[in-house]
């Protein structure tokens, strides 16, 4: 008769077994899954310090200002490497901008110098911080607008001789006065854009280009189209410009 | 024909194959088994008899290390699972798998706080099996606090403590403190916010420490706050000295018990209190080898299968993000072995309860056994004693208790509302919703006919109740509340989730009775990848 301690300590050692086994055929998936997880995450924390550090001069979603270059461009994720002979590939060459600073401007026209942002060179940021930066950077590159594309592209033809006279045809020609206000004219969907050359022409074609940019305080996100950047190009976003001015200037 | 140094095929003539060949393989057994023969070796596994005389076992515990540490045996009062419930075998146990779980989790790991963290990924995302080696680890750890200090309480109660097991009981107090800053070491190394807030709470305690406070603090961290040399020392401390003291007293603790005193008996056997026959029973001598043996391993391998299956279902170690010495979390609590002395922190100065009383509660602790001077075990004797451990144990409840973040300190009625369905660290509601019922949009609370279908509906109505709740509360200068949530499509798989809560308020130092608007605004991304359970 075998003792029953040693019968019990068999069948702990199959459910101790059992439980190793079990864990063990999910392991190598959920180690996938835990890597795309923490990605995520990292990208999460990297919209957070891009929004309070870098959204400054870059612009928001990285499309640049007169103080900063575009970071949210085509030209940036497939071209901006091999332009400056970096051999260690985009992530590697941000994370050593980002870490480092610029200590040579890119463009003089810029104002500063770009900081350096690691703490191992005084900047405020630790190196997981501006790993996270770097994922956060490196998400834009699927949707990244085709800037040359768009600043080459044959302009939509619009009747009008001046640039107010197309403008003011675009604006009803393109939809905008569907759901905008201007001169008392338009619908309520989105806000009255009477007075908006007063924010600055920065603003209006970013608010063309990019409706979620700036959500004015009242009025939903995400219902304004996107593709603006798409049907519209650099000289008739210009037009529009020109005929907001005019509107606001007449007031 | 005899040969010279050729002795095995001398005795294969002489004895036939056979017998040669079990006489080899029963020399073989002998040798490794320290004089159990291979029959021998068989009637242990079956529970019978010894076959040789003289006893061929107790012969074997003198000649092996690993046994010569052992008794012969107990007597089997001291073995009633009633009695002891295993628990300082448990301990040992734990201990154990500490070590092994701990050497192969040091393979992975770098005490530097550039690349802690790192390790913790790395170990979680790339290492075969390394988050089931990391969550043994923690489980091991906690059980080990649990079994220590069950183990501490058992011996009180049954007055175990008592002559001549003073000194064995100084040892064991020795050990759960060893036990209790093993645990607390091993906090830190992950370099996560919990363990980096934790440990920084910790250490500040002993700052407050009169005369030296400063020092210990300073030796501890290395540096004013705690850093690459606080985590190297923590390291050291986790990996080196503290195992050391460990298995130092772990030696001296069960070496008298097994040399000296034995397990004490149940106190009603040892004072004749029990019927003869029990006492009898009681006395009745169980060997080491085969019975203990057999129910130790019985034991061990049922705590292994009981920590795989909790590992398997429920159990898994925390990961927070990224230590951040410049963010202090919005509710930093202790490990909750500690947390009866962050209660009693809030009960004042922090020299007076987070430094002397605990010193003198340590203090008794060790001092017990002899500051008790009564002979007798029985709890009918010992009314003070015991009602005084019942009286401990409630209080050390009731301190942990309010060392939680649910008593006491907290922030105001905003941020509290937002952390509850967003908190800072780990999952909470929100995050829970799947990323496609995360509508683009903005939804307040104060027109429910916004709300979306699906998980985030259903989270709204929850904030709704809540807003009401914390606006309803007389205690809380905090009317009319509302909250408001815009979601915005922000990157490729990347969502802006802004909360913002309104609410109106008497102004500070305002006498009349005047509201005024106030707004907390509070913002988040969150990408579709981000299986925020996972992480958990």
């Amino acid at each position: 008769m075998i003792d029953t301690r040693i019968l019990v300590g068999l069948l702990a050692v199959l459910i101790a077994l059992s439980g190793v086994v079990f864990i063990a055929i999910d392991d190598a998936d959920r180690r996938v899954e835990f890597d795309e997880a923490f990605h995520g995450r990292s990208v999460e924390n990297g919209a957070a310090l891009f929004t309070e550090y870098c959204a400054e001069c870059h612009g928001l979603h990285g499309e640049g200002t007169p103080r900063a270059p575009t970071l949210n461009s085509k030209y940036f994720f497939e071209s901006r490497v091999q332009d400056l002979r970096f051999e260690g590939g985009l992530p590697a060459y941000i994370k050593l901008t980002v870490a480092g600073g610029r200590p040579v401007k890119s463009d003089p026209a810029y104002p500063e110098n770009m900081p350096t942002w690691s703490q191992d060179f005084g900047g405020p940021l630790r190196n997981d911080q501006i790993d996270n930066v770097v994922n956060y950077i490196m998400n834009w590159e699927e949707g990244a607008p085709d800037l040359e594309a768009l600043a080459s592209a044959e302009p939509t033809p619009v009747p009008g001789d001046t640039p107010e006279e197309r403008g003011a045809n675009l604006f009803q020609g393109a939809g905008c006065v569907a759901c905008h206000m201007i001169d008392g004219v338009g619908g309520a969907v989105g806000p009255d854009l009477t007075n908006v050359y007063d924010k600055g022409e920065d603003y209006i074609k970013e608010s063309i280009l990019m409706p979620n940019a700036v959500v004015v305080e009242g009025f939903q996100a995400n219902i304004m189209p996107q593709n603006f950047g798409d049907t519209l190009s650099d000289e008739n976003i210009n037009d529009l410009v020109a005929y907001f001015k005019s509107v606001s200037e007449s007031q | 024909m005899d040969i010279p140094g050729m002795g095995f095929f001398n005795s294969l003539s002489e004895k036939g194959i056979k017998q040669t060949i079990g006489d080899k393989i029963d020399e073989t057994t002998r040798a490794v088994l320290a004089g159990i023969s291979p029959k021998e070796a068989r009637a242990l596994l079956r529970g019978e008899p010894p076959t040789e005389k003289p006893n061929p076992r107790y012969r074997a515990q003198v000649k092996s290390f690993m046994l010569h540490i052992r008794p012969k045996f107990y007597q089997e009062g001291s073995t009633w699972f009633s009695h002891t419930f295993r628990l300082g075998l448990l301990s040992t146990f734990f201990f154990v798998v500490e070590v092994i779980t701990g050497l192969i989790l040091m393979v992975y790991y770098t005490p530097s706080p550039d690349v802690a963290y790192y390790d913790m990924i790395n170990i979680l995302s790339n290492v075969n099996m390394g988050k089931f080696m990391r969550d043994m680890h923690r489980l091991g750890a906690e059980l080990m606090v649990i079994a220590v200090s069950l183990h501490m309480a058992r011996v009180f109660f049954t007055g175990a403590y008592k002559h001549p097991r003073q000194f064995t009981w100084l040892t064991g107090v020795v050990l759960l403190l060893v036990t209790l800053f093993l645990s607390f070491s091993g906090y830190l190394l992950p370099w996560d916010q919990l363990a980096y807030w934790a440990v920084t709470i910790g250490t500040s305690m002993a700052e407050a420490a009169p005369l030296f406070g400063y020092q210990v603090n300073l030796i501890l961290r290395g540096s004013q706050d705690i850093g690459a040399g606080g985590l190297l020392r923590f390291y050291l401390l986790h990996v080196f000295l503290l195992p050391l003291v460990a298995i130092v007293f772990i030696s001296i603790h069960y070496y008298k018990v097994s040399r000296e005193h034995s397990i004490s008996l149940p106190a009603a056997i040892e004072e004749n209190q029990a019927p003869p026959e029990k006492i009898a029973a009681a006395k009745r001598k169980v060997d080491i080898l085969p019975d203990l043996i057999t129910s130790e391993i019985m034991w061990y391998i049922i705590a292994l299968a009981g920590m795989v299956i909790a590992v398997a279902t429920f159990f898994s170690a925390p990961l927070e993000t990224h230590a951040d010495p410049l963010k202090t979390p919005l509710h930093t609590t202790a490990p909750w072995y500690f947390l009866w002395l962050q209660g009693m922190l809030k009960l004042g100065d922090k020299t007076l309860w987070g430094v002397v009383i605990p010193t003198i509660i340590f203090g008794l602790l060790f001092a017990i056994p002899y500051l008790d001077p009564g002979p007798s075990r029985l709890a009918k004797n010992r009314k003070f004693g015991v009602s005084l451990g019942i009286i401990t144990a409630v209080m050390l409840v009731v301190l942990s208790y309010m060392g939680t973040g649910l008593w006491g300190v907290s922030a105001p009625p905003a941020v509290e509302l937002v952390q509850e369905f967003i908190p800072e660290e780990g999952v909470g509601k929100v995050r829970m919703i799947p990323w496609d019922q995360m509508t683009i949009g903005a939804f307040t609370t104060e027109n429910p006919t916004t709300y979306p279908s699906g998980e985030l509906g259903e989270i709204m109505r929850e904030m709704e109740e809540a807003v009401e709740r914390e606006s309803a509360r007389p205690d809380n200068n905090f009317f009319n509340g509302r909250m408001t949530v815009t979601i915005e499509p922000w990157q490729t798989d990347l969502k802006k989730f802004t909360t913002t809560v309104n609410w109106e308020e008497i102004p500070e130092g305002s006498t009349s009775n005047e509201l005024q608007d106030a707004e907390f605004v509070k913002t988040f991304y969150f990408h579709r990848d981000s299986n925020y359970e996972l992480l958990e």
